[in-house]
C-alpha cells in the first residue's frame, strides 16, 4: 500500500489516556521524524508504557490526536499494526523454536510469502552478522542474543516505525552496544525507532529524547541541548535533575 | 511460646488472604452447596414418585399395612398389583414400573411366629444411577415401619429385605446419591483450597521469601489447614443442611457424630491438598492433579454412583485408598442406618491414619529450599 | 568470623553451568556488589548463599555456619530481597511488616529504629495494599521487611532491575545508610555504573568471577591507555574507528566513543588525523580514566561473539 510521504513518522497532539479518574497520560504532544531514534524516558509509572500502547494501536486513547506511520491511531489501528514493529521487554520469542523458525513464524503473522520470509530472514541475519545462530534454539541463546534476534523478528515485515520497550535491560554491556549498532543501522535505512530505557548511557545514543513525569511530557530535546541547558555532564544527571525538580515543584508524593 | 506466636502470625495472614479475596471466598462457600443442589436435584428428580408394582403372595394384615405405607410415600407410586413374580420382567421391559416389592406367602405369620420375614426388592439394575437410591428408600420405609412396631427397649421381630437387581445382578443399593455427592464435593473443594493456596505462593514468589526465613515447615503447612478447616466446615454445614431439608435425607443417627466425622473428613481433604501441592509448582498443575486424582476416581471407585462390588478387584482396592470411600460408609451409616460411633470405629480410624499420613508425608516432601 | 565466604561453588542446570567454581569472601560491614549481565550467575550465587538452593559442589559459610547443614540458623541471621517483588500484594504495608516480624518472633515496634529511615518514607501509606504501591515504594517495603529482624547479612538480588534512575539512587542511598548499622550487604546488579557505589565488587560473566577488587583498584588495573573520542556523529566515528587497522576496542559511551589501541604507546593526534582524513569533522580526543564498564568489556572481550556449543 502506498501512502503519502509525511513529514513525521509519529505525530502526537494532546494525547490523553484516563483510567477512571486516574490520568495515566496527560496531553502529550511530540513529533518524530522519519529515521530518527527517539528515546522515551521517564520514571516507573510515569505513563511511558501506556503511551506506547496507544501508539502501537492496542490501547484506545481517551482524547487527543495521533498518527503513526501515516495512520490515525483512533481510526486505523488495524492498518497501523502492519506498518510498525514492536519488541516488548517480556514476551518476544518462542523458547522452544530455533532462531529461523521464530522469524518464519513472525513473518507468517504479517502475511509474508514463503519466499519473502526466506529472503528477509537471510537478509537480516546476514546484515547483522547472526547467520551462525540460525539453527540455534532460542532457549540456548544468551539474553543479549535473544534480544538481537527479537529485534530482527520485529523488522521482518519492513516496518516504517519500530517500538522497543526496554530492549537491553540486563544485557551484557558489549552486546548491548552491538544492539545499539543495529538500531543505528536500521535508523540509517530510514526506519523510525522509538525506544524506552532506564539506562541513561543509552539515552545519549538517541537523536532526541522525551521525558515523562506523572503522565506529562515535561521535555523533548536532543541530549546535548539538555545537558547544555542544565549545565550538566551526563543524561543521568539531567534525568535526576528533571525528575526530582518536577517532583518538588509539583509536590508529587509517591502515590 | 515463641512458636505459637509465629503460628498465630501465619494463621492471621492466611485469614487475611481469604477475607481480602471475596470472590474466592464466595466460591469456597457457595460452590459446594450449588454443586450439591444441582447434582442432588438431577438425581433425586428421577426418584420422586417412581412407579412400582407389588406382588403380594401373603395378602395379610401386615403385608397390606406395609404396602399402604410404601404406596403413600412420596417416592413411590403404586401402579400395578401383579399375581406372580414372572410378570415383573415384562413390566420392566414395557417401562411401566421401575421397582417391584414381593411379599412372601406367609409374610405375617413368619413375622409374628418366627420373628422375621422376607420382602424382595426388585429393581432395574441397568438404571445404575437411580435404582440403588430407590432400593435405599424402600429399605428405609421398611426399617421405619419395623422400628415403630418394636418396643424401643428390646429387639422384637424384623424384616429382611432381600434385594434383587434385574439385568445387572451385582448392583446393590447400599448407597444413596446425596451423601455420595456430599463426600465428593467436600473432598474436591478441600483439597483444592490447600493445594491452590500453597502453589499460589510458589507462583507469586512469596514462598521463596518465606523459605528464606527460619520458619518451621510443620508450621507453614499447619497454618494452611486452620483457616480452610473453618471455611470448609461452614460449607459442609450448608451441604448437610441441604441434604436434610432440601433432599430430606433422613438423619437416623447422631448429628453430632456426623459433624465430628465431617471435620475429620475435611482434615483428610485439606491434608491431601497439602500433599498435592508438594507435587505441583503452579496452580494449574495443582488443579489438574486434584481433578484427575479425585474427581473421576471418587465418582467411579468410591461407590458414589457405581457400586464397588461390580468393579475389578484392583479397582476396588484403589477405591479403598480414597478417603471418600470411607466417608461414604460413615455418612451413609449415620444418616441411613443410624450407626453408632463404635460400629464405625474401623472407618474412622482409617481416616485418622490418612490425615496423619498425608500431613506428615507432605511435610517431609516440602523441601526447605527451592527446587 | 567472615560474614560470607564461598569456595569453589559449582551449580549446573542440566548442561548449563550457572556457576563455575566460584569463590568469594565478604568482610564484615562491607557493601559488596556482584556485577554482571543476566545469565552471569549472580542470582544462583545469591540463592545458594541465602540457603535457598543447593550447589552441586563447593562449600559456603554465612557467619561461620555451613549453608547446607546449618541453614536453619543462618536464616535467623540473614535478610533477603529477591529480584521479583515477593511480598503479599493483598496485604497492607503494615500487615506485611507485622507478618515478617511475627515470623521472627519480634514486632515492628521492637526493631523500629533499624528500619525507621526507610519505613518513614512509606509509613503514610501503611494502610495501603502492597500491590497498589509504586515501584519505588514496593522496594522500600521489601527492604523494610528484609531488615525487620536485624539481620547480620543482607542479600539483595538485582534490586535496581527495571527501576528508573531516581528510585535507583534512592535505593543505593538506603544501602549506604545501612552501613552504619554494620550490616554486611551482598547486592547484585547489571548496571555497571552502580559498581562505584560498592566497597568491593566481583565482576561476573558466564558463571565465573572475572575479577574481585575495589572499584578504584579495578580501574587502576585497566591495562591500556583509554581515549574518549567524539565528533558530531558517533555512529560514523565508531564505524571509522572499527575499520582502523590499529584499533583494539571501540565502544560507544554516551556521546563519546571509548577507544583502545593495539599498540602500547600511541599519539592521539594520529587517530584524530586518521578520522579527519576519513571525512569526520570536529574530532575531539582525550585520554580518560576507565570506567567499570570499560574494565568489564575488556575482561569479557573474548566472549563478545556467541559461539554455538
Amino acid at each position: 500500500m502506498s501512502q503519502p510521504e509525511k513529514a513525521y513518522s509519529i505525530s502526537v497532539e494532546n494525547l490523553t489516556k484516563k483510567f477512571d479518574d486516574f490520568v495515566a497520560v496527560d496531553k502529550i504532544t511530540f513529533n518524530v521524524k522519519k529515521g530518527e531514534i527517539f528515546g522515551f524516558l521517564g520514571a516507573n509509572g510515569a505513563g511511558k508504557t501506556t503511551a506506547m500502547r496507544m501508539l502501537i494501536g492496542v490501547l484506545e486513547p481517551t482524547s487527543g490526536k495521533g498518527e503513526v506511520a501515516g495512520f490515525d491511531i483512533f481510526k486505523n489501528s488495524r492498518k497501523l499494526k502492519k506498518h510498525i514493529g514492536y519488541m516488548s521487554q517480556k514476551f518476544s520469542l518462542y523458547d522452544d523454536l530455533t532462531a529461523k523458525e521464530n522469524m518464519r513464524f513472525f513473518g507468517g503473522i504479517y502475511g509474508l510469502t514463503n519466499k519473502e520470509i526466506r529472503n528477509r530472514t537471510k537478509e537480516l541475519l546476514t546484515h547483522f552478522g547472526m547467520e551462525h545462530i540460525e539453527k540455534e534454539r532460542v532457549s540456548s541463546l544468551p539474553l543479549g542474543w535473544k534480544q538481537k534476534l527479537a529485534f530482527c523478528t520485529a523488522l521482518m515485515h519492513k516496518p516504517d516505525v519500530v517500538f522497543l520497550d526496554e530492549p537491553t535491560s540486563g544485557v551484557d554491556p558489549s552486546i548491548r552496544r552491538q544492539f545499539w549498532e543495529m538500531i543505528y543501522e536500521t535508523a540509517e535505512g530510514g526506519v523510525t525507532v522509538l525506544v524506552t530505557t532506564h539506562n541513561m548511557d543509552e539515552a545519549e545514543y538517541c537523536h532526541r529524547i522525551s521525558m515523562m513525569v506523572a503522565g506529562k511530557m515535561i521535555t523533548v530535546d536532543t541530549p546535548q541541548n539538555l545537558k547544555d541547558k542544565y549545565k550538566l555532564e551526563t543524561m543521568g544527571e539531567v534525568f535526576l535533575h528533571l525528575a526530582r525538580g518536577y517532583e518538588k515543584e509539583h509536590a508529587i508524593t509517591a502515590s | 511460646m515463641k512458636n505459637f506466636k509465629i503460628f498465630k502470625g501465619l494463621v492471621r495472614k492466611e485469614f487475611l488472604h481469604i477475607l481480602r479475596d471475596w470472590r474466592s471466598l464466595t466460591m469456597l462457600l457457595g460452590i459446594p452447596i450449588v454443586l450439591v443442589l444441582l447434582f442432588g436435584s438431577v438425581m433425586t428428580m428421577e426418584i420422586k414418585d417412581a412407579n412400582i408394582a407389588v406382588v403380594d403372595h401373603a395378602k395379610d394384615h401386615d403385608s397390606k399395612e406395609l404396602i399402604n405405607l410404601i404406596s403413600t410415600s412420596e417416592f413411590f407410586k403404586l401402579v400395578k398389583y401383579l399375581d406372580t413374580s414372572d410378570e415383573i420382567d415384562e413390566e420392566f421391559k414395557k417401562g411401566t414400573i421401575r421397582m417391584a416389592f414381593v411379599f412372601d406367602k406367609d409374610f405375617g405369620y413368619k413375622l409374628h411366629h418366627e420373628g422375621h420375614a422376607q420382602i424382595q426388592l426388585i429393581a432395574d439394575g441397568s438404571k445404575i444411577l437411580t435404582s440403588p437410591s430407590l432400593i435405599s428408600y424402600g429399605k428405609i420405609i421398611i426399617n421405619k415401619h419395623i422400628a415403630s412396631k418394636n418396643p424401643p427397649s428390646r429387639a422384637g421381630y424384623y424384616i429382611i429385605p432381600t434385594v434383587r437387581m434385574m439385568y445387572n445382578k451385582n448392583l446393590n443399593g447400599r448407597y444413596m446419591t446425596v451423601p455420595g455427592i456430599m463426600s465428593t464435593v467436600i473432598l474436591l473443594v478441600g483439597a483444592l483450597m490447600t493445594s491452590l493456596s500453597i502453589t499460589k505462593e510458589k507462583e507469586l514468589g512469596t514462598m521463596e521469601l518465606l523459605l528464606s526465613t527460619p520458619i518451621n515447615r510443620f508450621l507453614i503447612m499447619f497454618a494452611k489447614i486452620v483457616p480452610y478447616l473453618i471455611t470448609s466446615f461452614i460449607s459442609a454445614l450448608s451441604i448437610i443442611w441441604a441434604a436434610k431439608y432440601v433432599f430430606e435425607v433422613p438423619v437416623s443417627g447422631s448429628m453430632g457424630l456426623l459433624l465430628l466425622n465431617t471435620v475429620l473428613y475435611i482434615l483428610t481433604a485439606l491434608a491431601l491438598g497439602l500433599l498435592i501441592s508438594t507435587f505441583a509448582n503452579s496452580q494449574l498443575t495443582a488443579m489438574m492433579i486434584t481433578m484427575t486424582l479425585l474427581m473421576l476416581p471418587t465418582e467411579v471407585l468410591s461407590g458414589m454412583t457405581f457400586p464397588t462390588d461390580s468393579l475389578p478387584v484392583v479397582l476396588q482396592w484403589l477405591g479403598k485408598l480414597l478417603p471418600s470411600t470411607w466417608f461414604n460408609i460413615i455418612s451413609k451409616g449415620i444418616l441411613l442406618q443410624g450407626a453408632k460411633g463404635g460400629s464405625l470405629f474401623f472407618e474412622t480410624t482409617i481416616l485418622v491414619v490418612m490425615v496423619m499420613v498425608f500431613y506428615f508425608w507432605s511435610v517431609i516432601r516440602f523441601k526447605p529450599r527451592l527446587q | 568470623m567472615t560474614p560470607i565466604s564461598a569456595e569453589n561453588i559449582v551449580m549446573n542446570y542440566g548442561k548449563v553451568k550457572a556457576l563455575d567454581a566460584v569463590s568469594l569472601k565478604v568482610e564484615k560491614g562491607e557493601l559488596f556488589g556482584l556485577i554482571g549481565p543476566d545469565g552471569a550467575g549472580k542470582t544462583s550465587l545469591i540463592k545458594i548463599l541465602g540457603t535457598l538452593l543447593l550447589a552441586n559442589s563447593g562449600t559456603a559459610e554465612i557467619e561461620g555456619m555451613d549453608v547446607v547443614k546449618q541453614y536453619q540458623n543462618i536464616r535467623r541471621q540473614i535478610g533477603y530481597m529477591p529480584g521479583k517483588f515477593s511480598l503479599y500484594q493483598d496485604l497492607t504495608v503494615e500487615e506485611n511488616l507485622n507478618f515478617y516480624a511475627s515470623i521472627f518472633g519480634t514486632t515492628l515496634e521492637e526493631n523500629y529504629d533499624l528500619i525507621k529511615d526507610i519505613y518513614k518514607q512509606i509509613e503514610p501509606f501503611k494502610k495501603r495494599r502492597a500491590g497498589k504501591l509504586s515501584g519505588g515504594m514496593k522496594q522500600k517495603l521489601a527492604l523494610s521487611c528484609a531488615l525487620i529482624h536485624k539481620p547480620k547479612v543482607l542479600f539483595l538480588d538485582e534490586p535496581t532491575r527495571g527501576v528508573d534512575p531516581v528510585s535507583r539512587q534512592d535505593l543505593w542511598d538506603m544501602l549506604q545508610s545501612l552501613k552504619k548499622d554494620n550490616i554486611t550487604i551482598l547486592v547484585s546488579t547489571a548496571y555497571m555504573e552502580e559498581a562505584l557505589l560498592c566497597d568491593r565488587i566481583s565482576l561476573m560473566d558466564h558463571g565465573k568471577i572475572l575479577a574481585t577488587n575495589s572499584p578504584d583498584g579495578l580501574i587502576a588495573n585497566f591495562e591500556k591507555p583509554l581515549y574518549a573520542i567524539r565528533s558530531g556523529n558517533s555512529f560514523k566515528v565508531i564505524k571509522k574507528l572499527k575499520d582502523y587497522e590499529h584499533a583494539n576496542s571501540v565502544y560507544p559511551f554516551g556521546d563519546w566513543v571509548h577507544y583502545t589501541d593495539k599498540r602500547d604507546t600511541i599519539d592521539p593526534l594520529e587517530i584524530k588525523s586518521y578520522l579527519e582524513n576519513n571525512d569526520t569533522t570536529n574530532v575531539e580526543i582525550k585520554q580518560i580514566k576507565a570506567s567499570v564498564e570499560d574494565c568489564y568489556m575488556s575482561l569479557t572481550s573474548k566472549n563478545q561473539n556467541y559461539e554455538p556449543a
